[in-house]
């Protein structure tokens, strides 16, 4: 399953400029070399909010 | 057909995804056969016979120990039985792109008041030799 990663060294990782996320599906391996290495930061999803509790106006109803 | 310089917008260099172009001082991708000694005694010249291939590559880095950079990209890959891609995109023209181990590594080298450098020679290590394509 895809996972979202952001470049976080001063190196490009898989063409992405530092700062850019991505998504794609690594090799356990490779992640793990990347992730001890710095290059990448694994991207958390942040938790879904629920239904009928953020207020009118709020952030996440915006768009 | 106009000759080719290696230089800034012409190649790139990732090691394992890692781009390491802007630290790569020189590159060696040679592709590369066994050949074996089949001369019999009626020969008056050497006889070969090519067998397997046996690609490799030789980069030379100039070292840096930032995240993410040159030894943090290189140190957990030596000595590991798991194939990493080492991929040398001639822009424009094509791609070689090879599954690689890295048998050595050298994190610091060099003599006083001199920039210390790295010299990597990977070994392929899933059988297929430098795949070649097109470069985007």
């Amino acid at each position: 399953m895809p996972q979202r990663y952001r470049v976080s060294g001063t190196s490009k990782v898989f063409g992405f400029e530092p700062g850019k996320t991505f998504e794609r599906e690594l090799d356990p391996v490779q992640e793990e070399r990347l992730l001890q290495g710095g290059a990448i930061k694994k991207v958390r999803p942040r938790p879904a909010k629920k239904s009928g509790r953020s207020k009118a106006g709020s952030a996440d109803n915006k768009e | 057909m106009a000759k080719f310089l290696i230089g800034k917008g012409s190649v790139e260099i990732s090691v394992n995804g890692v781009d390491l172009t802007d630290h790569t001082q020189n590159v060696d991708n040679p592709k590369q056969a066994d050949q074996h000694d089949v001369t019999a005694f009626d020969a008056t010249a050497h006889e070969f016979l090519l067998g397997l291939s046996n690609d490799g590559c030789t980069l030379n880095f100039w070292q840096d120990f930032e995240p993410a950079s040159v030894d943090a990209t290189l140190g957990p890959l030596q000595g590991s039985n798991t194939p990493f891609p080492v991929v040398i995109d001639v822009i424009g023209e094509k791609t070689y792109t090879m599954q690689c181990l890295l048998p050595n590594y050298t994190p610091l080298s060099g003599a006083a008041g001199e920039p210390s450098a790295t010299q990597c020679e990977f070994v392929c290590g899933d059988g297929n030799g430098w795949v070649e394509g097109v470069s985007s």
